[in-house]
């Protein structure tokens, strides 16, 4: 039990920048927490790289992680809770959140890839919510998506998904 | 089935570490897996009676000899036990679905899939020509890629630690069999030897005097850019996202970056000429490269992450839009662990029919959850417009409460969500009203089985006291269940319970009438309002005005009994039918009435959707229900 008072690790992105975090932080990443605690004992001196993940968006997921270092960590494989599917988000979430797209879909890819659950969360909830009160079309040019539906198939699945159906 | 879950539990029982067992691959998933390259296949117009068709003829020694026989396929594993690759090859002559016996549906498609692998311009040079849409280099790469297994393990018997410096090790190991096997070099245009075609196809398409004007402008983009030539000559680490717009008229011409190599600007460019080539071959492709590049799309995310997005999506949006957005998203939308979820978390009653604890115990794919959840909805719905139809018209309710009932538990959530109506909503009152009898036919159930055991017929009147005042819209059960619990038709209490039912059979067919305050005397005495609360002068409960009389319209022994010639004003004075707290329906003179000009009164507000629609902060009372005149 090493624990130092403010002990802290470097994160390196995919374009090399280092960032220095204060360990805690950089443990709201499952995956971080346990490559941690699998090299427990030995010393860190270098950083460690996160590929897949540039600098901006490291940096990004960082400053959420900082500010939610406090927050009990949910169990690794409880997903009852995110089934309860409100899809509220909390005001300073609501807040990080107000990023251009492609931003948002680094943050999610990011932080799938680092095993931050909450996040992703507010991430697929933010992403969810914008998909509410939206027709098919205006969904697809939001999120620009490719129609690869002939307007038959369309049509039959449009028919498939009625409920008035009866078993 | 019951396999996957002695199969978990077996792994747990040998104790194996928590996060293995979950990720044992799991027979049902297993199943999935299979169905799903089931799926592809009949995607593809191979359905298994094709495929088993086509496997009849086809003589897997001879595979040269395939050819003579028309159609064919070919199915092996390649590579060994750790790593395998299984391959399906269709062999066609001439490039047409020979065979007779082929379906005319698969013999459209397999045409179909040819023609649209023989770009136009290579058909009249070379039949025999296909232009790969994944290169060998790639194919090798990739190959090599799984083969070092840098950072998961693709068999079951390699089960070891895995640390970080096994993956560094691989992980060299793949740099250096990349290396050795000149893949790198193998991606790169020979710079002078083009191919000849390709040289015809660019000189047709593209002159050469075009092309070298364009190499010029590039250029001095180039060095406005970056201020020398000499810079552009330098070194491996200016490699640059550079912009090259395509030659017009070219499908699909639009600016594109693009890796740009500036040492070797020309057989870069020569890579850009060739992209309308490409766009022959996979359009798709193409426009897809071209959406990626414009911004970002919901498309490039992968599977697991569009499942977890859509497990926030209400259920009504992924069927009726996310499911018509594209193929995959309908698809992802369509998985049955989705729709199990929200039949398991949007609904809390099950009737006992449906069986749901076996269900939810049952492997996923034995279920049909998107069905049910579609079931349910619509009953739903079906309930909600009853619920609006019994409280427009005042008639045949009897049929409609049957009508819900019918569906028993099924029905709950969605009388619950009547129940919780919006206070702002119009006629939140008489809502919340009309389903606690639905409630209540739900439990009378087990008291009239109870009743049915016990034989205990004495506490029938006192139901039937409850029953006429409160919830008449429960005749049916009545008929049904305690009508055929007397032993003989003509007994007192069997012919007294029958003569109540015709009683209120008569009321739900019958319009109740509206009695206006069209006398005189009526605007003149009558004080005070229906749906006004008050308070008892002498007894102090709390009730609801529901009716009126000019005077006291009670007979003589009532009037005697009650004293009402003792009060200060006696019989001359109006009347009031309210309805008081403990449920009860009382008749009060008006003196007694002390009219509150308060809120709502909580234990009243259950029973006043019986007559009233909703309260009126402003003026303090009681909106009445339209069609439910007393």
């Amino acid at each position: 039990m090493s624990e130092g008072p403010a002990q802290t690790i470097v994160l390196q992105s995919n374009d090399n920048v280092a960032i220095t975090v204060e360990r805690k932080v950089a443990e709201r990443s499952m995956l971080i927490k346990n490559m941690l605690e699998d090299l427990a004992g030995s010393e860190l001196d270098s950083a460690i790289p996160i590929p897949n993940v540039n600098e901006s968006v490291l940096k990004k997921v960082i400053e959420w992680c900082e500010h939610h270092k406090n927050d009990p960590q949910t169990a690794a494989d409880d997903d009852s809770d995110s089934r309860k599917k409100t899809t509220d988000i909390e005001e300073w979430d609501q807040k990080f959140m107000q990023v251009d797209q492609e931003m948002l879909f680094e943050i999610i890819l990011a932080s799938n890839y680092l095993d931050i659950k909450p996040l992703l969360d507010v991430g697929c909830k933010t992403v969810a919510n914008m998909i509410k009160g939206k027709s098919p079309e205006e969904i697809r040019k939001t999120f620009n998506i490719t129609n690869d539906f002939t307007p038959e198939e369309e049509e039959q699945i449009r028919r498939e998904n009625e409920w008035a159906e009866d078993r | 089935m019951k396999f996957a879950h002695e199969f978990q539990a077996a792994l747990i029982r040998e104790g194996f570490p928590p996060h293995w067992v979950n990720s044992a691959v799991p027979y049902g998933q297993l199943k999935k897996i299979i169905k799903k390259v089931t799926i592809e296949l009949r995607d593809l117009g191979l359905d298994s009676s094709t495929l088993s068709q086509l496997v009849s003829e086809a003589d897997p020694n001879s595979p040269s000899e395939i050819g003579e026989n028309g159609v064919a396929f070919q199915y092996d594993f390649d590579g060994d036990k750790t790593l395998f690759q299984p391959k399906l090859t269709l062999l066609l002559r001439d490039g047409l679905a020979v065979d007779a016996t082929l379906s005319p549906d698969t013999r459209e498609f397999l045409q179909k899939l040819v023609s649209q692998q023989r770009p136009e311009h290579l058909n009249s040079a070379n039949e025999e020509r296909l232009i790969p849409v994944m290169t060998n280099e790639w194919r090798e790469l990739f190959e090599i890629y799984l083969q070092a297994m840098v950072f998961f393990s693709t068999h079951e018997k390699d089960r070891g630690t895995r640390d970080s410096s096994t993956a560094a090790k691989q992980l060299q190991w793949f740099q250096a069999e990349v290396v050795k096997r000149n893949i790198v070099e193998s991606f790169k245009l020979p710079a002078n030897n083009i191919d000849p075609e390709l040289e015809r196809y660019l000189e047709k398409y593209f002159p050469k005097e075009a092309r070298e004007k364009r190499i010029a402008v590039e250029t001095e983009r180039g060095k406005e850019l970056f201020g020398t030539t000499d810079k552009c000559n330098a070194t491996e680490q200016d490699r640059v996202q550079f912009e090259v717009t395509l030659p017009n008229g070219s499908p699909g011409s639009a600016t594109r970056g693009w890796p740009y190599d500036l040492p070797n600007y020309r057989d870069n460019f020569l890579i850009h000429d060739r992209l309308p080539m490409i766009a022959l071959v996979d359009d798709e492709f193409i426009t897809n490269m071209a959406r990626h590049h414009d911004s970002p799309s919901l498309d490039d995310l992968p599977d697991e992450v569009l499942q977890h997005i859509l497990d926030f999506v209400p259920a009504e949006d992924a069927l009726r839009k996310t499911s018509l957005i594209s193929k995959r998203l309908h698809i992802l939308s369509s998985q049955q662990l989705l729709w199990r979820n929200h039949c398991e978390y949007d609904f809390t009653y099950w009737d006992a029919r449906h069986g749901m604890p076996d269900k939810l115990d049952a492997d996923i794919g034995e279920v049909d959850w998107k069905a049910l959840y579609k079931y349910r909805r619509k009953i739903e719905q079906d309930v909600g417009d009853v619920l609006d139809s019994i409280l427009k018209s005042q008639t045949g309710r009897i049929e409609k409460y049957k009508n819900i009932s019918v569906h028993g538990y099924d029905a709950k959530d969605a009388l619950l969500r009547h129940c919780s109506a919006d206070e702002d909503q119009e006629d939140a009152l008489a809502r919340r009203r009309t389903n606690t009898p639905g409630l209540v036919v739900r439990t009378s159930r087990n008291i009239l089985a109870s009743i049915q055991e016990f034989r205990a017929q004495p506490i029938v009147p006192l139901i039937l006291e409850k029953y006429e005042r409160l919830y008449p819209m429960d005749c049916h059960l009545l008929e049904k269940y305690i009508c055929p619990l007397y032993p003989d038709v003509n007994d007192v209490g069997h012919l007294d319970l029958q003569e109540t039912l015709r009683v209120v059979r008569a009321a739900d067919s019958t319009p109740k009438q509206r009695r206006p305050r069209d006398s005189q005397a009526s605007r003149e005495s009558v004080r005070y309002k229906v749906g006004q609360v008050f308070r008892h002068r002498r007894y102090a409960y709390m009730a609801v005005i529901i009716g009126w009389d000019v005077e006291c319209g009670m007979n003589p022994h009532w009037i005697a009994s009650n004293g009402v010639d003792n009060l200060s004003r006696g019989r001359n004075q109006s009347f009031y039918h309210v309805l008081v707290e403990d449920t009860s329906i009382r008749y009060v003179a008006e003196e007694n009435i002390e009219i509150l000009e308060t809120d709502e009164v909580d234990s009243l507000k259950s029973l006043a959707g019986r007559y009233f629609k909703r309260w009126d902060k402003e003026k303090k009372k009681n909106v009445q229900n339209e069609q439910d005149y007393v």
